[in-house]
């Protein structure tokens, strides 16, 4: 019998031993060794299908990630084939970028844009006049443009930090955002149908404690498509 | 689909002379074994997006690290080596501190330290020889997943295929009790007052 445990690396090799081997020997001893086989032989094992919606949207963007490693597929061309059903593109006014090339729409677009600023001035006006009583959002988007929620830091009557947001009548789920320095995006945690969140670091994607800030956003979805988005939130902020 | 076998891949991946088939049978490889990574880790950790970033982190590590691998081992052994380290990292983090006013230093999960690294090589010795002791070997390895591997409970029990209506929870408990009444018996408590007064080494 061999005294010492085997590395995960040797663990392949066990598969072949015959059963007096020292190794086999040492395997019927140990529970620790026992334990990192049988862990070995689950990895090597069919994976299961994807169960749910958010295993597969995690599937393909491991698989568009490992892409942009290897064979250098742009994240812009992985955007095309496969758009983010955490965060689809919402280009409401995308045919307004190409209008100005147009002489004809030149005139209207003018007009378009002095009444477009002046109805937003008047809303402004409206909203420091009192015209709402509060922030909070009441409803879903209704017409289809993105409603605002309010997200708030919030510690538990535990000492837990927390974010906590306006819920949306209509939303089914909300994903939590996670963007590290620069802005880039680290990942999401989906929040189910609740309006807190408890952050764990286990929750947080694994790049998070390397980030030098981490700033987050909540999304509220419908269908697996965005209804809803809160303003940025500083979750850590960095003395400098 | 690809029938090269893992070394002839592994192979292919290596070869400097063609720099685009090179990644093409690197790309294969990894792919090969994309979904079992996402779904042991998935088990592990027991959340999507999570499992997400470990595979990632695991699939990218072990691409860049493919020419210092260079075969030593089977590559699936050496992929759940990388594959086990990860989780293990990953679910034995603290937890984050939420302090606006707090360093980044206090995020970051410090490696051990050879001090610290001792000392859990040694309680996981002093553990292994206790289980050992007093536990029957289906009993060992069960608690040896869930305190050492941090295999969730539901996940021991698929992996152990527990039959039990408690599942694992049930054989835990079991191993529970016989490892306090060892710890209590009089014996043991000696031991350990002997093992205390022992110097530590170097």
């Amino acid at each position: 019998m061999i005294d010492r445990c085997l590395g995960d690396e040797e663990l392949g090799e066990l598969e072949s031993l015959p059963a007096g081997d020292p190794g086999m020997r040492h395997l019927e001893q140990c529970p620790r060794c026992r334990a990192r086989l049988r862990s070995y032989r689950e990895f090597m094992a069919d994976a299961e299908p994807p169960a749910t919606a958010r295993e597969r949207a995690a599937r393909r963007e491991l698989s568009a990630a490992l892409d942009r490693e290897i064979l250098g597929v742009t994240a812009s061309q992985d955007s095309v084939a496969e758009p983010s059903p955490v965060m689809p593109a919402w280009r409401p006014f995308q045919w307004l970028l190409g209008a100005p090339r147009h002489p004809l729409l030149r005139p209207a677009l003018a007009i378009a844009s002095v009444a477009l600023v002046a109805f937003g001035v008047t809303q402004i006006a409206s909203q420091l006049g009192g015209g709402h009583p509060t922030g909070i959002v009441r409803g879903g988007t209704g017409n289809g443009v993105s409603a605002t929620m309010i997200v708030a830091r919030v510690v538990l009557a535990d000492g837990r930090p927390a974010l906590s947001w306006t819920r949306l009548a209509s939303a089914e789920d909300y994903q939590v955002l996670l963007f590290g320095a620069g802005l880039t995006e680290i990942g999401s945690i989906n929040a189910g149908a609740e309006s807190l969140l408890v952050l764990e670091p286990s929750r947080l994607p694994a790049a998070a404690p390397r980030e030098s800030a981490l700033v987050c956003r909540i999304v509220a979805r419908r269908g697996g498509d965005e209804i809803g988005r809160s303003n940025l939130v500083t979750l850590v902020s960095v003395p400098r | 689909m690809d029938d090269r076998t893992d070394d002839e891949l592994l192979k292919g991946a290596l070869d400097e002379s063609n720099e685009s088939l090179a990644r093409q049978a690197a790309s294969e490889l990894l792919r090969r074994y994309q979904d079992r990574v996402f779904c042991w880790c998935l088990r592990r950790v027991q959340d999507p997006e999570q499992a997400r970033d470990l595979a990632q982190e695991v699939l990218i590590s072990a691409y860049r690290h493919l020419r210092s691998f260079a075969g030593r081992a089977r590559f699936s052994s050496w992929l759940f080596a990388i594959t086990h380290n990860c989780c293990l990292s990953a679910l034995r983090r603290p937890h984050l501190v939420y302090d606006l006013e707090s360093a980044t230093e206090s995020l970051v999960h410090p490696a051990p330290g050879p001090e610290q690294e001792f000392e859990e090589r040694a309680a996981e010795q002093a553990a292994l020889e206790l289980i050992r002791g007093c536990l029957d070997p289906f009993e060992q390895e069960v608690l040896w997943l869930r305190c050492f591997e941090r295999v969730p409970v539901e996940t021991i029990t698929g992996m152990m295929n527990i039959r039990e209506s408690s599942g694992a929870r049930g054989v835990l408990q079991r191993a529970r009790r016989k490892l306090r009444a060892a710890l209590a018996q009089p014996a043991f408590r000696e031991k350990e007052v002997a093992g205390h007064d022992r110097p530590l080494p170097g």
